[in-house]
């Protein structure tokens, strides 16, 4: 009943039990792997399908590689960390559990701990600037019509308490929790005792951490 | 920190969430949170709030396009890797073919056709109530198959037992499948030699839910 031909790059022969119609590859091309969800892709990806991982890079470099060129600040760096984040991804696509959050999420974790390590490893004065944090305002930009669908289903919420919480815990925050600074760096950069600093983390982690449920609640 | 309580986790929950703990710390706050369901749920809302902070980064193009070099480094490992990797395949399968039905997949363990080892791989729906198609079951079709099931929409939260049903009409108890937030799967290998011609998602009233037929 097997009849089908195998393709050496994808591995996978796939044949038909009824109309003998399918004739080929990968299951990206057999399904067109642009309509595949985010996570079949990176499932795809996973098992070292090329069109899959074509697909995964194609969507999600900008993502990976914003996350990456704002916690270095440095293109080549940055550039680096991104490369690393998807071979990375590859290796540990099986831990994937869409229970836990998005493809998105996944990635962006990925890149910012890659990113956070590659920074440790520089001199302190590379360091990003933490008035530099402009993007935390409303975006200038037209914005794509598909991250607006993201944007407003996921992190509205996220922007809006962030609004309500003072500048030097939203300040601290965002260093923390997307910059990677302990809370010994968010203090010397901020010239606050280390127990304020992380006092300033801590209670604005406990607004959004509210807010969060609210929104959830609210879904 | 290594008598820890809720009280400990409530204070670090969000530190934890921030990467901030050293590795003791965090090894003993995961050690609590494998016993305490609601530890669990307060971790999780923190650390919901660090993923959603990235998503505020805005992003950006790279300089030069990623595919190239990030295929550069993974080409030579994929096609040793598929030897030992049905499994993985099956559950790839199942997320990759929720469109496609009643299309049986085989997995070539090399690229050579004419000498590789194959396990053909069966899918189908696991359909619900009036013919709802509610997720995917892959097996390999093999003495003791693996299986793959996984669930994606109608079905509550809850706990579900997985039977395997023969050609006999007996069933076996294959495992147990977690629905949370919509969504669950369970991946595992059939301990009876014969190959199901069905699998069923049982709730704890002894209700079959949904089932997919693999014959």
């Amino acid at each position: 009943m097997h009849t089908g031909t195998a393709d050496p790059r994808a591995a996978i022969t796939v044949v038909t039990d009824v109309s003998g119609v399918i004739s080929t590859t990968g299951f990206a091309v057999v399904l067109g792997v642009r309509n595949l969800t985010d996570e079949a892709v990176l499932a795809g990806f996973g098992v070292g399908d090329v069109d899959a991982a074509h697909e995964l890079v194609r969507r999600f470099e900008r993502r990976v590689y914003g996350v990456a060129i704002t916690i270095t600040r440095d293109a080549r760096l940055a550039e680096d960390v991104a490369q690393e984040a998807f071979v990375r991804a590859w290796r540990h696509a099986e831990t994937f559990d869409p229970r836990r959050g998005s493809v998105t999420s996944w990635l962006s974790v990925i890149t910012r701990n890659l990113a956070i390590d590659t920074m440790r490893a520089q001199p302190r004065s590379e360091l990003v600037d933490p008035d530099d944090l402009d993007w935390l305002s409303p975006p200038t930009q037209e914005p794509n019509p598909a991250d607006v669908v993201v944007r407003a289903s996921d992190s509205e919420w996220l922007r809006g308490a962030l609004d309500d919480v003072p500048d030097e815990q939203r300040r601290a925050v965002v260093l923390a929790g997307v910059v990677g600074f302990t809370a010994e760096e968010v203090a010397e950069r901020e010239q606050i005792p280390v127990g304020t600093a992380k006092s300033r983390i801590r209670l604005a982690m406990d607004k959004l951490r509210r807010a969060h449920v609210a929104a959830e609640v609210r879904r | 920190m290594s008598d820890v309580t809720c009280d400990v986790v409530r204070d670090c929950a969000a530190d934890f969430a921030l990467g901030a703990l050293t590795g003791r710390e965090r090894a003993d706050l995961l050690a609590h949170l494998d016993r305490c369901p609601s530890c669990q749920t307060l971790v999780g809302e923190y650390a919901g709030v660090a993923d959603a902070l990235l998503d505020l980064v805005p992003e950006a193009d790279p300089p030069n396009a990623l595919a190239p070099p990030v295929l550069a480094t993974l080409r030579p490992a994929p096609l040793r890797r598929w030897r030992r990797r049905v499994v993985a395949l099956a559950a790839a399968a199942i997320v990759a073919i929720s469109t496609a039905t009643g299309v049986t997949w085989a997995l070539v363990a090399g690229g050579d056709s004419g000498s590789a080892q194959h396990a053909a791989l069966h899918s189908a729906a696991m359909v619900g109530s009036g013919g709802l198609t509610v997720g995917r079951v892959v097996s390999t079709e093999e003495e003791h198959p693996k299986l793959a099931v996984s669930v994606d929409y109608w079905v509550a939260d809850g706990s579900y037992r997985l039977q395997a049903l023969d050609g006999n009409g007996s069933s076996v108890p294959v495992g147990t499948l977690q629905v949370a937030g919509g969504r669950g799967t369970w991946t595992g290998r059939v301990a009876s030699g014969n190959h199901p011609v069905a699998v069923t998602l049982v709730d704890p009233g002894g209700s079959v839910v949904c089932r997919g037929p693999l014959a």
